[in-house]
């Protein structure tokens, strides 16, 4: 169950970062919710998503797709 | 929120040392006679050295800048599958920046070796450090980009592949028959106006004709699965720095193979006359800055997205 949000989570970045998409949903995890990526919960996607926006935001410039992004992810 | 990393200054002070060894040898040593054919006096042609050398610095300078970008960009991603192919790609980039500078170095010392009475040795060294260092580079980044289009079974891929390599086959024939029209090709009546490869035919061929065609092929074939790579790749931000990286390692490919086809046909282009012959030069220069300008930008780019936290 948990592998499988970590693969969602994944999957719908992948569309933003391509082959970098694991690695930055990973340190995501890791860096900010100090968890292993296989034990991510439905609890912790609140806090998840708002440092996917955050750190998406550092990325581009465009405000539209970090908001396509958030949704996406919101909606999990 | 980012990482800081390593900066040496190494490489920039070895860039400004070589500069300064090249900018010292191109006004010390005695001009080539040769070069008041084209009616311009010592104090024309010493001003003429000086506007070919700041561009050329400068590029050195972006050129070691991006090198160390890729190869930053590699170091980031040493842990993942894709590292290899990037390792790789920065290896090649740096082997060409180092061949672009001592090509440039050894180049400067033509005319003192003349002097000297080792013209003809220097100049076979010189042919073959611009054949053999770009043959290594080239091969390095046609290996990392290999391992991008693996699994890519697209015909586009097949037909851009045919189509460089027709298009290497063509260069190297032009090259061959250039080089072959050449009668002083193995030897000169004199050093200073006629140049020379001082190599019997058969290890012309071997050793300068076949080398150059493979490193043209490696190229184009790097190019092209660069540029497919980029086309089918997933995610839209990644696809966006990708570009960066791979317009610019394209470019810096395509430009040197054609700096290199250039100046193997180089006495063949001497009808074209003096400003012909810059104007050519001066556009390579810009060219060959705007790729290492992209391939600067899009590894900083891919670097902030593995550093990003």
């Amino acid at each position: 169950m948990n592998a499988t949000l970590h693969q969602q989570v994944v999957g719908i970045t992948e569309n933003y970062l391509g082959p970098a998409a694991p690695r930055f949903i990973d340190r995501q995890i890791e860096f900010h919710l100090k968890k292993k990526p296989d034990e991510l919960t439905n609890q912790d996607l609140p806090q998840l998503v708002e440092w996917v926006k955050v750190s998406l935001a550092l990325l581009t410039d465009d405000k539209k797709m970090v908001d396509e992004c958030v949704d996406k992810l919101g909606n999990l | 929120m980012q990482k800081s990393g390593d900066k040496s200054l190494f490489p920039y002070v070895a860039g400004l040392v070589a500069a300064a060894v090249y900018t010292t040898v191109s006004f010390v040593t005695p001009q080539n006679p040769n070069a008041t054919n084209y009616g311009l006096s010592a104090g024309d042609i010493r001003l003429l050295i000086l506007s070919l050398l700041i561009p050329i610095f400068i590029i050195w300078m972006l050129a070691i800048y991006s090198s160390l970008g890729v190869s930053r960009y590699a170091t980031l991603l040493r842990e993942t599958k894709e590292g290899g192919n990037f390792r790789r790609f920065a290896d090649g980039v740096l082997i060409l920046v180092f061949s672009l500078i001592v090509g440039s170095m050894i180049s400067a010392f033509n005319s003192a070796m003349v002097q000297l009475g080792a013209g003809a040795g220097w100049r076979i060294l010189s042919e073959y450090v611009a054949v053999f260092l770009p043959l290594v580079a080239f091969f390095q980044i046609f290996r990392g980009s290999q391992s991008l289009v693996r699994a890519n079974q697209h015909k586009s891929l097949r037909r851009n592949r045919q189509a460089a390599a027709l298009i290497a086959v063509v260069m190297t024939a032009v090259y061959a028959l250039t080089l072959f029209g050449n009668s002083y090709r193995s030897d000169t009546p004199d050093i200073n106006k006629f140049s020379s490869y001082f190599l019997p035919d058969w290890l012309i061929i071997l050793t300068i004709v076949l080398p150059y065609g493979i490193t043209w092929l490696l190229g184009l074939l790097a190019t092209t699965n660069i540029m497919e790579y980029r086309l089918r790749v997933k995610g839209v931000i990644y696809r966006q720095a990708f570009s960066s990286l791979a317009i610019g390692l394209a470019t810096v490919v395509v430009v040197s193979i054609m700096g290199q086809f250039l100046t193997a046909v180089g006495p063949a282009l001497a009808a074209m006359g003096l400003s012909g012959i810059l104007g050519i030069v001066y556009f390579l220069l810009l060219i060959i800055a705007v790729g290492y300008g992209f391939l600067a930008r899009g590894a900083r780019q891919l670097s902030k997205i593995e550093e990003v936290a």
